[in-house]
C-alpha cells in the first residue's frame, strides 16, 4: 500500500519555497511530473511522512 | 551513505558530539530503591555500544519523598546517596567514547500513580488542584461477608497546589540533582519539562490556573522554568551543557500547549535564561500517552515538523525524538536541516545497532522499530523489545556464539518465531532448512501487516528474510511438513513454529455466509456489503476499520468490554482507535456475545441480557486464535530433539514468538 498523490488535489506546492513532499521524501520516491508529484510506488516504504507534510492533504496509502 | 551532515559534528554547550545520533531519554524501570541494577548497567551498555554519540539516561526523580515516586522501579537523583549508581552509569557510557547525560525531573501530579494509593492523606505535587492524575490503576481488595474479592479500577487521584515555599523547594531539589549529575561524572544534563513533570504542568495553561506569580500568562507560567535554568546555571557555571526537553505540544488542543506557543512564549524564554539546546518530545502521560510514545498509526519522524518550526525561532540546537527508526529518515532530516540531533528510544531497542549500521552505509541490515509499543508496556517499563528479544536481556540471554556440534536442524513454519529461530541456528554455524507452508514467509504477521493501520509489521517479516536469505538459511516455501518428510528429511532437531488458525469456536461457524480474516485481508475473498466482525483477536478493530474503509457496513461484536490491551496497553491509542470506528461508521458492540452465527446474520446478547440480530452478508471471524500443534502431536515421540514455540504453544503476541525463537536458537 504504497503512498498515492491525488492529481486533482496536488498543485505542485504551488507559491511555497519547494514542493515539500519531494524535498522529505528519505527514499526520493517522489519526482515531479507535468507540475504535479508522483510516487514511485517500487521506492515507496510507506514511512508516511508525505502525507504529513503535504499542505493540501493530496497523499494518501493507496 | 557517505559523510552527510548527520555523521558532522556539533557542538552543545561546550560539549562536542562527534556525530547527530544519540540516545533519547528513556526511564526504564530497572532500578531497586533508585539504584540502578546490573541489569540496567547491562542495556546502558547496550546502549553506549550502538554507536551513539551521547547516551541519554532517562528521567531520574529528584525528589527524595513520596511526592518524587512515580515508577517503583526508576532511577532517583534525589540525595547523595544516588551518586555512587549514577557514576556507575556514567562510566559505562563514556567506557564506549559516547557522551553521557542524566534526565532528571519532579512527576508532580503524576506521583499519584503509585503512592497515593495508600497515602491518601498525603496528596502529591501539582501547578494546581483542578487536573487529577487521570492514570493511577488500583487494586481494591476487600473482605465482605467472609469473602475476598478483588477488582482492578482507575480512580481520577487528586493532587494540590503547592505553596510558594514548595515552589522554592522544587528549584532547590533541580539545582541539587543537576549538581549531583556532575559530580558523577556526567558530561550533560536533561533536564525534563515535559511528559509527565511538574514544570510542565506549571507552563500549560491546562493544569496551571494558579492566581500568584506562577500563574496567569504566558510570562508568569514560564516563570518557575526560568528560575530553575538560571539557578542551576549559577550552580554548575557557564561551562557546563544544560539540555532542556519540553513538549512541542500536549496534544490538548487549545487546552494546553499547542506548537505556536512553543515557538513564541516557551523556546524564547528558555533561551533568554540560559539553555544550550532544546529537546522536543510531545504529550502528556496521563491525557496523550501516544503523543509520547507515538504508536505505528503515525508517520515515522512525525515530530519532524515540530522541531523545524523550532529551529526558526532559536539558534540553540534542537534535538527531537518521534518514530526516527529509519537511518534514511534520519540522515535526510538532518541533511533538510528539520532538526540538529536525532534522539532515538525505541529504535535502539529494536536495534542496538543502528548506529553503527548507519555509519557502515547498510540501512537495510537494521530491524527498524515496528512501534508497536511492546517496550512501553503497563506491565513495567523494563525495554523488553517485541522484535528483538534481546533488549533488557543482557544478563539472562545466551549470547548468539557458534554452535560446538554443527547439527541439521528442520524449522516448522516462517513466522516470526520460525524465521528467528532460523537465523540465530544459522547464525551459530547449524545447517538450517525452514519450511513454509504457504507461498510467502511471515506467518501471522502477515495477516497483521494487511491492515493498513498495522503495515508497519512487514518491515520486521522483510528484515527476517533478509537475514535468513543472507544467512544461507535454506527456504522451502509452499512445503507443508508431514511426519514422512521429516523422515525423508531426517534432521538432528526439529523446531516447531506451525502458529495458530483462528478460533471457530462460535455456534454456527460452518454457516457459509462465514469467512476469516485470513480469507478477506490475504486471499482476497469477496463478500457481501453488510459484515460482522466477531472480535478477540488483537488486530480484530483495525480489521473491522480496514473493511470499513472497503467501504463495507461493518458491525464489530466483543464479548470484552474493550479491545484487547495484552500487554500493548499504553500506546494502543485508545482515542484513535475508537475515533476510527467512529470516523468510519463501524458499529462497535462490545460485552456482547454472539449466540448464534445463522444464514442470514448474527444472534447476539449483551451483558444485560439484550437479546438482537444483526443481518448480515458475511461474517469475518477475527477470534481469538487456536495453537496449530497437528504436526507437534504426529511428531512426539518419534523425534530425539523436538522444540516447540511460537503460537503453536499457545497463542500469544509476537514477541514471545520472536523470544521463543531466539531461545531455542542459543539451546540447540
Amino acid at each position: 500500500m504504497p503512498a498515492v498523490v491525488n492529481k486533482d488535489i496536488c498543485n505542485g506546492c504551488a507559491g511555497l519555497e519547494r514542493r515539500e513532499c519531494i524535498y522529505n521524501c528519505p527514499y526520493d520516491a517522489i519526482v515531479p511530473v507535468d507540475g504535479k508529484a508522483v510516487v514511485d510506488k517500487d521506492k515507496c516504504d510507506e514511512c508516511k511522512i508525505c502525507i504529513e507534510v503535504c499542505p493540501v492533504r493530496a497523499i494518501v496509502l493507496e | 551513505m557517505g559523510m552527510e551532515k548527520v555523521f558532522t559534528p556539533i557542538d552543545i554547550g561546550g560539549m562536542t558530539l562527534k556525530h547527530r545520533v544519540v540516545m533519547a531519554p528513556t526511564i526504564h524501570e530497572m532500578c531497586y530503591r533508585g539504584h540502578p541494577t546490573e541489569a540496567y548497567l547491562a542495556i546502558t551498555d547496550t546502549y553506549a555500544r550502538s554507536g551513539v554519540s551521547m547516551v541519554c539516561v532517562g528521567g531520574a526523580t529528584i525528589d527524595p519523598g513520596p511526592t518524587g515516586d512515580v515508577f517503583p522501579n526508576a532511577l532517583s537523583i534525589a540525595h547523595d546517596e544516588c551518586i555512587f549508581g549514577l557514576q556507575r552509569l556514567a562510566e559505562v557510557i563514556k567506557a564506549q567514547e559516547a557522551k553521557a547525560c542524566q534526565q532528571l525531573y519532579h512527576p508532580g501530579r503524576a506521583a499519584a500513580r503509585y503512592w497515593a494509593q495508600s497515602n491518601p492523606e498525603m496528596l502529591p505535587w501539582g501547578a494546581s488542584a483542578k487536573i487529577p492524575f487521570m492514570a493511577a490503576p488500583k487494586w481494591e481488595i476487600t473482605k465482605k461477608d467472609g469473602k475476598w474479592n478483588a477488582v482492578n479500577v482507575m480512580p481520577p487521584a487528586p493532587v494540590r497546589e503547592i505553596s510558594a515555599e514548595e515552589i522554592e523547594q522544587l528549584v532547590r531539589m533541580h539545582v541539587l540533582a543537576v549538581l549531583r549529575a556532575k559530580k558523577a561524572g556526567f558530561d550533560a544534563v536533561n533536564i525534563h519539562f515535559a511528559n509527565v513533570t511538574l514544570v510542565m504542568d506549571f507552563i500549560s495553561p491546562y493544569t496551571n490556573v494558579r492566581t500568584d506569580g506562577y500563574g496567569g500568562g504566558w510570562e508568569n507560567r514560564m516563570r518557575l522554568p526560568c528560575e530553575i535554568i538560571q539557578a542551576t546555571r549559577a550552580a554548575v557555571g557557564k561551562e557546563y551543557p544544560l539540555i532542556v526537553r519540553i513538549p512541542a505540544d500536549q496534544g490538548l488542543g487549545e487546552a494546553g500547549i499547542q506548537l505556536q506557543d512553543t515557538l513564541r512564549h516557551v523556546v524564547p524564554r528558555l533561551e533568554e535564561s540560559g539553555v544550550d539546546a532544546i529537546d522536543l518530545s510531545a504529550g502528556v502521560l496521563d491525557h496523550t500517552p501516544n503523543k509520547i510514545i507515538p504508536p505505528m498509526y503515525d508517520a515515522r519522524g512525525c515530530y519532524l515538523a515540530h522541531s523545524e518550526a523550532v529551529k526558526k525561532v532559536t539558534k540553540l540546537p534542537v534535538i527531537v525524538a518521534g518514530r526516527l527508526c529509519d537511518p534514511r529518515m534520519i540522515a535526510k532530516a538532518i541533511e533538510n536541516d528539520r532538526c540538529d540531533v536525532a534522539a532515538l528510544s525505541r529504535p535502539l531497542m529494536a536495534d542496538p545497532l543502528m548506529p553503527k549500521k548507519m555509519i557502515a552505509g547498510k540501512p537495510d541490515d537494521v530491524r527498524m522499530c515496528v512501534a508497536c509499543g511492546y517496550c512501553m508496556t503497563e506491565a513495567g517499563w523494563t525495554k523488553y523489545c517485541a522484535i528483538n528479544a534481546e533488549s533488557a536481556r543482557e544478563t539472562s540471554l545466551p549470547k548468539i556464539e557458534p554452535a560446538r556440534n554443527p547439527r541439521k536442524v528442520l524449522v516448522v513454519g516462517g513466522g516470526p518465531g520460525g524465521m528467528e529461530a532460523a537465523r540465530v541456528l544459522r547464525e551459530r554455524g547449524h545447517d538450517v532448512t525452514l519450511c513454509e507452508k504457504e507461498a510467502q514467509l511471515g506467518g501471522a504477521l502477515r495477516i497483521a501487516a494487511a491492515a493498513p493501520l498495522a503495515r508497519e509489521w512487514r518491515t520486521f517479516t522483510r528484515w527476517h528474510m533478509r537475514q535468513i536469505e543472507m544467512l544461507g538459511v535454506k527456504v522451502r516455501l509452499g512445503t507443508e511438513v508431514t511426519k514422512e518428510l521429516v523422515a525423508e528429511l531426517a534432521p538432528d532437531a526439529v523446531v516447531i513454529a506451525t502458529g495458530s488458525v483462528p478460533g471457530r469456536d462460535v455456534p454456527g461457524a460452518d454457516q457459509p455466509i462465514v469467512v476469516t480474516e485470513e480469507d478477506v485481508l490475504l486471499k482476497g475473498t469477496v463478500i457481501g456489503k453488510r459484515v460482522v466482525v466477531i472480535g478477540g483477536a488483537f488486530w480484530d478493530v483495525e480489521t473491522a476499520i480496514n473493511l470499513a474503509e472497503q467501504g463495507k457496513e461493518v458491525t464489530f461484536v466483543r464479548a470484552a468490554a474493550s479491545v484487547s490491551m495484552n500487554r500493548l496497553g499504553p500506546i494502543r491509542a485508545l482515542p484513535i482507535l475508537f475515533g476510527m470506528l467512529q470516523a468510519k461508521h463501524v458499529k462497535p458492540l462490545f460485552s456482547t456475545t454472539v449466540v448464534a452465527i445463522e444464514k442470514k446474520g448474527v444472534r447476539i446478547v449483551d451483558n444485560a441480557g439484550n437479546a438482537a440480530f444483526v443481518e448480515a452478508d458475511a461474517v469475518v471471524l477475527s477470534t481469538e486464535r487456536v495453537a496449530n500443534r497437528k504436526l507437534l502431536d504426529e511428531l512426539r515421540g518419534g523425534v530425539a530433539d523436538l522444540h516447540e514455540i511460537g503460537d503453536c504453544v499457545k497463542p500469544r503476541c509476537v514477541a514471545d514468538a520472536v523470544y521463543g525463537g531466539r531461545l531455542v536458537g542459543s539451546r540447540i
